[in-house]
């Protein structure tokens, strides 16, 4: 698999809730749910793994100010995440950061295993649950 | 852009024939009473529209023109279709650039919805489309408990393949040939 749990130095307990943002339209249906688009890894530009935010250490407003645009959040059960054999982390500059920003690891890449990272989106998808959906975009800086 | 032929239109009802705007505006309309409608039409971006005249119903109908004869079984083609290229447009359009798919998806994806629309005609389904990993294009389509994914990879390196799921059961399929992904479409459609 293209990610490493070794890359974790903390892992996150099976109870903490994780926030996955979407930042894509394509990465929601027509009628707001989330689709498997949104849980497929680019292993070219996220080596290490899916990003994702600890709902214990992150204001949800503070956070998506950080995108350009998005489009709501959904959340997600560590403890289910890692039934799927996947691992849920922080690497030492999240830990560091105390953004709360954490990786879901142990998505293959669609080059390495596109059944298993299909099937992977799918379960994600299933254990989702819409937490917001307002569009937000980033102000713009002042001159 | 101009081009020649004829669509036959099965129904022999008077229809009027609508221009359309990327909006959804009416530029001109033209009430129809033949069986066949000749060509030359100006070809506007965003095809037309069929409302019946004698019922007052809009069934929204978008022409697909070619550039040669076509039937009414693939003339006519969904506004769902259109829909989904408006969609394609807009990837191509992200304001972050590297979140833009590459011409290679781009083109191959252009054309599979091309050959798809001229297969399925108002049968085609609306897609939700994403820019995926390296920068190829993700097409979704989800009915009740079906779902079907096609990828398009963002080179001819990278694996371009389909994705059908039902229930707990998945499969991939490496052959993205239209009639093949027309039949799994047509499994989607017909829960």
């Amino acid at each position: 698999m293209g990610s490493e749990v070794s890359v974790l130095v903390n892992h996150l307990l099976c109870q903490e809730i994780i926030f996955r943002a979407i930042l894509k339209p394509g990465w929601i249906d027509d009628n707001g749910n989330i689709n498997a688009n949104a849980f497929i890894r680019d292993s070219a530009r996220h080596p290490d793994g899916l990003s994702v935010n600890m709902k214990s250490n992150t204001d949800v407003e503070c956070w998506l100010a950080n995108f350009n645009k998005s489009l709501g959040v959904d959340s997600l059960h560590t403890g289910r995440v890692r039934n799927l054999k996947l691992e849920i982390g922080q690497k030492l500059e999240d830990l560091s950061s105390g953004g709360g920003h954490a990786l879901i690891v142990g998505l293959p890449s669609v080059d390495e295993d596109p059944k298993m990272a299909e099937d992977l989106a799918t379960q994600l998808v299933k254990m989702s649950r819409n937490l917001d959906r307002k569009p937000r975009v980033k102000a713009k800086a002042q001159r | 852009m101009m081009t020649s032929g004829a669509v036959s239109i099965q129904n022999t009802r008077p229809v009027q024939f609508v221009e359309l705007e990327s909006t959804g505006q009416a530029i001109h309309s033209k009430t129809l009473k033949d069986e066949t409608v000749p060509f030359p039409y100006k070809v506007p971006p965003y095809g037309y529209a069929f409302t019946r005249t004698d019922t007052g119903s809009s069934h929204d109908y978008n022409l697909a023109l070619r550039s040669e004869s076509v039937s009414a079984a693939n003339a006519l083609t969904s506004k769902e279709y259109q829909i989904t290229r408006d969609r394609l447009r807009e990837l191509k359009q992200d304001e972050d650039e590297i979140d833009r798919p590459s011409n290679y998806a781009y083109d191959r994806t252009d054309r599979l919805l091309r050959d798809l629309a001229n297969l399925m005609g108002m049968q085609f389904p609306a897609a939700i489309l994403a820019t995926g990993p390296s920068q190829g294009i993700r097409l979704l389509w989800r009915r009740d408990a079906r779902e079907l994914r096609i990828i398009i990879g963002g080179s001819e390196a990278s694996k371009s393949y389909l994705y059908r799921l039902e229930s707990e059961r998945s499969q991939i399929v490496y052959s993205l040939d239209p009639r093949t992904l027309q039949a799994y479409l047509n499994w989607l459609i017909q829960v």
